[in-house]
């Protein structure tokens, strides 16, 4: 299997969670490839499972839900 | 009080105190008038590049509280001006202020800059320390607040009589005003604050390393400057000689500070920390670029601190070299510096740098020490504003306060800290006087946008070099604008300034905009700035979106500069898909409960606990054990030699006497419900029922505890003693330690390791302290300090100085080595002397051991229960490290003490005043703001099937039946949390959440694989 | 997922917290590798292949 294509992935975060950690992550340069395409919530609970299909419709590579 | 209050303060100086407090005062219902002796505010917090621990961008963090500032209709900025006179008494003041003419009409000047880009005169910038050039009409920088160009008279051609007038002839707003004179205001206020800042001591004067004669030896600042993206360099380190670019750079720490003979006996407690931070920015701009930092101690006595020089450090970015400079000498050829010293091995060395950076010692201006005198405000030996350690923020004239650097050396968190505090101890003074000369803010009304087409204005920023040096900012502005939709796309160098809000609500005008992208930085601390812009040019704060590129992006692909483009471009688009989709919604206000609960009754909590009921509002004080103080009650004396004993006794008895004050002794936390405004706390004392303590705010003080070490032979014999231990040992004047022939202190014991990376910030004062009462009282006694860096930051620093004149000897060791201890007959302690490089051995009767200072095992249970966080050591965390040392980013919930992270009495004390002071500041607006973010139940679609009561985490939807055997689902938006997890449960998509309803979402998606 | 014929693996929780910058970075790094190794999205594949 090929390895050298750059995925999307979709990941879902939280407000004051995860997209908070990510922030941090900015702020620290913590480097990680530009994969990832982040949609912010305003909690977990709001993700609907088929925003998760509707992503790997439209031809996501990945998807990571984080809380 | 014969006199009646006067509900308004004046804030003397516009740096990040002053905003700090200014802010403070205008949210707690105070007119504020403030003062800033130069043409913009700012201070010098607005001329740093990063700022330390976290190298956020100085500007980024700061341009959103100056926004704010400027936004804010109860503070009157006075800047250009002075303080001249101040009479009357504490309550009701007249104060005297002359605003000095800048020959430019403020209420005309649109700030477009015509006049400088045709001024015929050019002169060195100052603000820049003549690194570049500015003409005779000015402005300090581009997002200068006030948004008005001042003329410089003594540059100036038309002032110098000489024929000109172009500024005057090209003005298009008629604001040139030659004529101008000086303005004499007088203002009616209750209290004033001082913030006047610090400056570098004059190097050139000196003669100090050449500086001012050799063009490449820079000061701090001006490595500040010479990194900022705004800087004369636009962040292209450059060497000032030659513009060349510099690989070897050096820094030299203590220029003039720790130096009674430079009048400066004091330390200046942030250098080593600004100097370690250029030195890593430094790096970050140009891997190539070798920094050297020489130094005597490392003092990285902050909260995040150490753990920054050890990175630092073992990444191998930064070379140390412990050393006094001997000499440094400029190659009259290549100008580089060079550089002689006494290496770690007793080696002379000289070594070559292409440029120095001094990191110069700070003091209070003369024009500051003149204010001082004017106003009757003492000065102590160091020429920094005289308080006490208990009442940190308090002057010698009643009604005026102080707060940073003024005060005495310290970073922006402890500046801010003090601004809080002074803030809320004028609140306090002027309490019956509130909302007496404060007007609330009008607005235009809201254009409706509900069936209109979409007219999307995106407004990418560059954040100077943050975003641009990544992302490729023009191409993403180009591939924007053939969005559908988009009816404007732009850049902006910093989207949060002054000026582009003043752009964005004229773009919105000009291009009809009903929505709005701003392309920047996080939502998280940036989207209420422009919400509130789009809310003054008549749109609905919720027609505002935000795509992250800076943090999610520019910041975390820097080596992937084209890929990082690709993923801004679709960030953006992603965020203009939603705003297509975005929807008016309105706010509302909930009722508040106008109370406190304050978590601990050591000196943090009391203090805290008076602060607000001086206030007006009742607390309720838990305490976990059967008396108040915490562990103030084993302290002897503060670093000033006050007497800790009387002053816990006094803040006792005010809080047992307060009738607004509840205290629960042996008392514990069981379970917090609810959120600001409304919570709900259950508290279980000893033996009794639990009650149910209702509060509309939280302050956590609940301290910290002693490291019981495990080394050194601590707990096998009674000679060895903690810190705690030897301050009771003191008071009660025992003998063993009072008349120990032979003392040894060890330091770190247990900070700065592995287990407890962090610096435990009190202990190097604490043991001097200690060592020098030993040798005062006993002269022939011989007193051993055995340390790692000496860290008596500040105004301490003499201190250090007295115990090695009074022959305290002070032997360096090794965190490698760490001194060994036996215990027999006498405490044998064997340390190797870096300086000597040998062996001591020691023979003590006594043992003290500055043990490390650590969180509390149930911090984390307590953050859990009020939903805030802890950092990875244990302590409590606050919403930022620089700019919110009291607020957790949990709104509603404040932090104060040692929980926060280990600190001193006066510090301490601040803290807990600023802690209060926030938390009155939400009691005193008596409501909660609710966002409009809820959940709503289309009534057609509902079926009652019930499912969004089962999953409610906050229990708010209820069935009701409507006609017989016809249920609907109700939600009270006022206890909607807006969690959305109703929205996912409901079977017909019935419930859906404002704001992020699904089409939002999902066309989200669609663009970001589009 | 099954149904969609899309590999579970590609579908992953975590729990990151406001203080875990270090966390989620590691997360997406790990994350995209797996990713790479399983190869692109087999639907969009599927469609081109159509």
């Amino acid at each position: 299997m090929s390895s050298d294509f750059d995925p999307k992935i979709i990941a879902f975060a939280c407000n004051w969670c995860s997209y908070a950690g990510a922030d941090l992550a900015g702020v620290s340069r913590m480097q990680y490839p530009p994969s990832v395409r982040l949609i912010r919530l305003m909690c977990s609970g709001m993700l609907a499972p088929s925003y998760i299909l509707k992503a790997f419709e439209k031809g996501a590579d990945g998807v990571l839900v984080t809380g | 009080m014969s006199n009646k209050m006067v509900g308004a303060v004046l804030m003397v100086g516009g740096g990040i105190g002053g905003v700090q407090a200014s802010l403070d005062l205008a949210e707690s219902g105070f007119k504020v008038y403030l003062v800033e002796e130069k043409p913009c505010i700012g201070g010098v917090m607005a001329q740093l590049d990063k700022t330390y621990p976290t190298n956020d961008c100085s500007a980024c963090i700061f341009s959103p509280k100056l926004q704010t500032l400027a936004q804010n209709p109860n503070i009157e900025i006075l800047a250009y001006s002075s303080l001249e006179r101040l009479e009357g008494e504490a309550g009701n003041m007249r104060a005297v202020v002359r605003e000095r003419a800048r020959y430019v009409d403020k209420e005309k000047c649109t700030s477009c800059g015509t006049c400088a880009a045709k001024c015929p005169v050019r002169v060195e910038n100052p603000y820049n320390f003549g690194h570049d050039t500015i003409k005779a009409i000015y402005k300090d920088y581009a997002q200068g607040i006030p948004p008005v160009y001042t003329i410089n008279p003594q540059h100036c051609r038309t002032f110098r009589g000489k024929k000109c007038g172009v500024c005057k002839k090209v003005c298009p707003a008629g604001a040139i005003d030659y004529e101008q004179q000086d303005q004499v205001i007088e203002l009616e206020v209750g209290a004033v604050i001082l913030s006047l800042g610090y400056q570098l001591l004059d190097v050139a004067r000196l003669g100090e390393y050449g500086y001012g004669r050799y063009p490449n030896v820079v000061t701090n600042l001006e490595m500040e400057r010479i990194l900022s993206a705004s800087g004369p360099f636009e962040g292209v380190i450059t060497r000032p000689s030659d513009g060349g670019h510099p690989h070897k750079i050096a820094w030299i720490q203590c220029v003039g500070s720790r130096d009674p003979g430079k009048g400066m006996p004091h330390c200046s407690s942030i250098c080593c920390m600004a100097s370690i931070k250029e030195a890593v920015i430094t790096r970050e701009h140009d891997a190539s670029i070798e920094p050297t930092i020489f130094y005597i101690d490392i003092r990285a006595h902050g909260k995040g601190f150490d753990e920054y020089y050890e990175r630092a450090k073992t990444d191998g970015v930064v070379r140390f070299v412990r050393c006094m400079v001997s000499r440094l000498v400029e190659d009259p050829v290549t100008k580089s510096l060079h550089i002689t010293y006494v290496d770690e091995h007793g080696k002379l060395t000289t070594e070559t740098f292409d440029m120095v950076v001094l990191a110069t010692g700070l003091r209070t201006s003369d024009e500051c020490r003149q204010l001082a005198e004017r106003l009757g405000v003492q000065l102590n030996e160091f020429n920094f504003c005289s308080t006490s350690s208990f009442e940190p923020v308090q002057t010698s004239r009643p009604g005026v306060f102080v707060a940073g650097m003024f005060q005495g050396p310290k970073a922006i968190p402890g500046t801010v800290t003090q601004a809080s505090a002074a803030a809320g101890a004028s609140a306090r003074l002027l309490a019956p006087a509130r909302g007496t000369l404060t007007v609330k803010k009008e607005f235009p009304p809201e254009k409706p946008v509900a069936g209109l087409e979409p007219r999307i204005g995106v407004f990418v920023c560059r954040c100077g070099i943050n975003i641009a040096s990544t992302v490729d900012v023009p191409s993403v502005v180009e591939q924007m604008k053939e969005v559908p939709g988009v009816a404007y796309a732009g850049e902006n160098l910093f989207t949060c300034s002054q000026d582009t809000q003043t752009d964005i609500k004229r773009i919105i005008q000009e291009y009809d905009l009903n929505r709005i992208v701003v392309a920047s930085c996080t939502p998280r601390t940036h989207l209420p700035l422009f919400q509130e812009t789009a809310r003054e040019a008549g749109l609905n704060r919720y027609l505002v979106e935000m795509a992250n590129i800076r943090e999610h992006c520019s910041w975390v692909h820097m080596k992937e500069k084209e890929k990082a483009t690709d993923k801004a471009v679709d960030l953006i688009k992603m965020a203009v898909a939603r705003s297509r989709r975005l929807e008016q919604v309105q706010d509302h206000q909930l009722p508040m409960e106008q109370s406190a609960l304050v978590v601990g009754g050591g000196v943090a909590g009391m203090v805290s606990a008076l602060n607000i009921a001086g206030q007006g509002f009742s607390v309720d004080l838990v305490e976990a054990t059967d008396r108040l103080g915490g562990h103030a009650l084993q302290l002897d004396q503060t670093l000033k030699g006050e007497q800790i004993k009387p002053f816990v006794e006094d803040i006792t008895a005010r809080v047992m006497s307060e009738e607004r004050i509840r205290v629960h002794f042996n008392a514990k936390i069981d379970s917090v419900e609810g959120f600001v405004g409304n919570f709900k706390t259950t508290v279980s004392t000893n033996g009794g029922e639990p009650v149910e303590v209702k509060h509309g705010v939280a302050v956590v003080a609940t301290g910290a505890g002693e490291w019981k070490p495990d080394v050194y032979g601590y707990g096998t014999d009674p000679r060895i003693r903690t810190h705690l231990e030897i301050s009771q040992a003191f008071t009660k004047k025992d003998s063993t330690v009072l008349n120990a022939e032979t003392t040894v202190f060890i330091q770190c014991v247990g900070s700065r390791g592995k287990d407890r990376p962090w610096c435990s910030r009190v202990c190097c004062n604490h043991s001097v302290m200690h060592a020098i009462a030993l040798k005062e009282a006993n002269p022939d006694a011989k007193v051993y300090i055995l340390y790692r860096d000496i860290r008596t930051f500040g105004l301490n620093e003499p201190n250090y100085a007295k115990a090695r004149k009074l022959g305290v000897v002070f032997v360096r060791y090794e965190a490698a080595e760490p001194p060994v201890v036996e215990v027999g007959p006498k405490i044998t302690v064997k340390v190797k002397d870096q300086l000597l490089k040998e062996t001591i051995t020691i023979s003590a009767d006594s043992l003290v051991l500055a043990s490390a200072i650590i969180p509390y095992e149930g911090n984390r249970e307590l953050a859990r229960m009020f939903k805030v966080s802890t950092g990875q050591e244990g302590f409590f965390l606050e919403a930022h490290m620089k700019l919110r040392p009291v607020d957790f980013a949990t709104e509603g919930v404040f932090l104060a003490g040692l929980a926060h992270y280990p600190k001193t009495m006066d510090e301490t004390v601040a803290q807990a005043e600023a802690a209060g002071a926030h938390a009155a500041q939400v009691l005193a607006r008596g409501y909660v703001d609710a966002p409009g973010m809820v959940s709503v139940v289309d009534e057609f679609l509902c079926r009652g099937c019930g499912r969004c009561v089962d999953i409610c985490p906050f229990q708010v939807p209820e069935l009701k039946e409507v006609s017989p055997g016809m249920l609907r689902s109700e939600i009270n938006p006022a206890l909607c949390k807006g969690c959305g997890a109703c929205g996912v449960a409901c079977p017909t998509g019935a419930a859906a959440i404002r704001h992020f309803k699904d089409d939002q979402i999902g066309d989200m998606i669609d663009a970001a694989l589009a | 997922m099954n149904l969609l014929g899309i590999d579970e693996k590609r579908l992953r929780r975590e729990w990151i917290s406001a203080s875990e910058g270090q966390r989620f970075a590691e997360v997406i790094r790990e994350f995209t590798e797996e990713i790479r190794k399983l190869g692109k999205n087999p639907l969009i594949q599927r469609e081109i292949a159509v």
